[in-house]
């Protein structure tokens, strides 16, 4: 119940991210980019009013999942909810942080609520910034540095100012697309206003990036200490993937920079109204999967706690290293039995189990592979009949509802309705759904058959889904060597899957030959699955019997 | 059947006395647990469990410093054991986990 209810704060830590970036950087947005309140350029009313809207809701659902997280802790320390626990609780530093942040989040959507109806009210904007510093000062607390041993006051304000530059960043982006849908119908917008707003975008941006790079350089060093915390550790993975996700953020603002500069030079806003809005949506995509994977690593050990438990680079390259797949059956292995513990001597008993593990993430990398391929066939145009390729993830899908869990229905002894109660046969039975789901509908785009021009994003949109649920579920790696080990392979999925749901939105958003590429890129982070999975052990049982 | 467990998220178990999958000879009166990060010791809960799955509170005493839990321990006769922990850190994160230890027969 614990661990559910934790996961739980984990995603909604990752949409709370979410929620401050957008109120955060929506603030960012209007004073530095549209210039609410100093000189707005003539035809943005309309953009201004919606650009407060969505900060206000970005407030105002802060305030919900703040609310909601309160609510849970105490729930997720007492598995059976009671007065005393919950007295308890309302004594600790924790609850008092965040009882703290959740009132100034309140008087923040509040003061945006009413600086909506008075836009011109330069009083009410100018209260925005005590309550802005307040709560971040005040949301350090609830930062990895509260938990050291000492005092950490450097190392909350740094992490602060890491949040707010990616606050920033961020929530800049999501305000910068809303500006496009709203430009984008009016040819006159589109010249004049859009390439205003991506030029001065692009200094905001650098500031952000700035910000992000000196603070998080500091934390990291803090945290990871020397470059085996990097590798070996669950934190120094995760941060590695922030990184990753970081510099892809960081080359397609580039892109879009170049563009600016382009139209400043040749006064042609061409490339700013075909590719660029594009790349800011999937800058945004990324930015939304990057905040996810940084609620992730809050809830990890850092690296300098667990170096005795550190895998060496060498072992974590035993993980992914090309091996002889095992796709014989299961494996029988030894695992600790304390009931037969000898008691005269107290050695540990040991007992044989089966294990599927292995087995079935070998089997999933051979059928990976073969969808990779025929997608590899269909992108060189030469076989018609490879444009069916989602069809194998349609069989993949079946193999996974029936395969997953041999004890149980329909291959097992254990019957349906009993395997109906159990909580990870449900799991995979759903993820056997959402590849069912993902198969179908993607092929169903693909032949056209599905006239709504969203149709196609679904298939991007869950492969984000699923790379983010990867990298939220790796909070669970702890300090010891070989379940990070195990978990290292599944961090490193969910980065590419992240990547292909990314890769495929470019694809089908952008024109020829740039869609080319995009699709290409995301075939191959597909393969790169497929080949981790086919090389995947299981570090924990590796003594035969 | 008693497993040792890791212990789950962001507090980490640095040490523990009686130590993780230790035997002793003579049953230990305290345990003592000392995490990577700060606790909020009002929180944490501690639990004995034993072979047959009987689970006893244990009663905490004040430790020497913000990361550290002491309990005592009823008198126990031979067997395997194992004390679960629940902590709630100061950043707001919870844990969970076990250690396991054998207390020999004559």
């Amino acid at each position: 119940m614990t661990d559910l209810l934790e996961f739980f704060s984990g995603l909604l830590d990752g949409l709370g991210l979410i929620a401050l970036a957008v109120c955060v950087g929506g603030i960012g947005y209007l004073l530095i980019i549209l210039r609410a309140t100093s000189s707005p350029l003539p035809g943005q009313a309309l953009l201004t009013r919606r650009a407060l809207t969505m900060t206000m809701v970005g407030a105002f659902t802060l305030m919900g999942i703040r609310t909601l997280r309160l609510v849970l802790k105490p729930l997720a320390l007492g598995d059976a909810m009671s007065i005393g626990s919950l007295a308890r609780f309302l004594q600790t530093q924790v609850f008092w942080a965040n009882a703290v942040s959740l009132g100034l989040i309140c008087l923040l959507a509040v003061l945006l609520w009413r600086i909506r109806r008075q836009p011109a009210n330069r009083f009410l904007w100018i209260m925005l910034f005590p309550i802005l510093l307040a709560f971040f000062v005040n949301d350090g607390r609830l930062s990895h540095a509260a938990g050291r041993l000492g005092s950490e006051t450097f190392l909350m304000i740094t992490t602060a100012i890491h949040v707010l530059g990616a606050a920033m960043w961020a929530g800049g982006l999501a305000h910068l697309c809303l500006s496009w849908q709203t430009t984008k119908g009016d040819a006159r917008l589109t010249t004049t206003l859009w390439p205003t707003f991506i030029e001065r975008f692009s200094h905001l941006g650098m500031i952000s990036v700035a910000l992000i790079a000196v603070s998080g350089t500091y934390v990291g060093w803090r945290y990871v200490g020397d470059w085996e915390g990097l590798v070996g550790t669950g934190y120094g993975n995760l941060l590695l993937v922030k990184i990753g996700f970081f510099f892809c953020m960081l080359l397609l603002a580039r892109i879009n920079y170049s563009a600016g500069r382009h139209w400043q030079r040749n006064g042609s806003s061409d490339r700013l109204t075909t590719r660029v809005p594009v790349y800011i949506e999937v800058e945004m995509l990324l930015a939304v999967s990057l905040l996810f994977a940084a609620s992730a690593l809050t809830a990890l050990p850092p690296s300098i706690d667990v170096k005795h438990a550190a895998a060496t680079p060498q072992e974590v390259w035993s993980m992914f290293s090309p091996k002889l797949p095992h796709l014989a059956g299961p494996e029988l292995l030894l695992i600790d039995a304390p009931e037969l513990t000898d008691l005269r001597t107290g050695e540990i008993g040991r007992k044989p189990d089966w294990s599927w593990d292995r087995l079935n993430h070998n089997v999933s990398g051979v059928i990976v592979l073969l969808i990779a391929t025929v997608a590899l066939l269909n992108w060189t145009g030469r076989f018609p009949w490879a444009r069916h390729w989602p069809i194998l993830l349609v069989a993949f899908s079946l193999i996974i509802i029936v395969f997953a869990n041999p004890d149980h229905w329909p291959l097992g002894s254990i019957g349906l309705l009993e395997s109906l109660q159990n909580a990870q046969v449900i799991q995979h039975w759903l993820a056997g759904g959402v590849v069912l789901g993902l198969g179908w509908f993607e092929w169903q785009a693909r032949e056209g058959r599905i006239a709504t021009p969203f149709a196609q994003l679904v298939f991007p949109s869950l492969c984000l889904l699923g790379g983010i649920i990867l990298l939220t579920h790796s909070h669970g790696i702890n300090d010891l060597k070989v379940e990070f080990l195990a978990q290292s392979t599944h961090v490193v999925m969910g980065w590419l899957g992240v990547i292909t749901g990314c890769a495929r939105w470019m694809e089908v958003r952008l024109a020829p030959p740039y869609s080319r590429v995009a699709g290409m890129i995301s075939i191959l982070s597909i393969m790169a699955v497929g080949w981790i999975l086919l090389f995947y052990i299981k570090p924990e049982h590796l003594i035969p019997l | 059947m008693l497993y040792p467990l890791p212990s789950w998220s962001h507090a980490v178990l640095l040490q523990s006395n009686p130590p993780h999958g230790a035997t002793l000879q003579d049953p230990p009166a305290t345990v003592t647990l000392r995490f990577n990060v700060a606790l909020e010791g009002i929180m944490t809960r501690l639990n004995l469990v034993d072979l047959h799955q009987h689970e006893t509170s244990l009663p905490l005493t004040e430790g020497p410093q913000a990361n550290q839990v002491i309990a005592e321990l009823p008198p126990l006769s031979p067997g395997v054991y194992l004390v679960r922990y629940k902590v709630l850190a100061r950043d707001g994160h919870i844990s969970e986990g076990e250690i396991r230890f054998t207390v020999l027969g004559a």
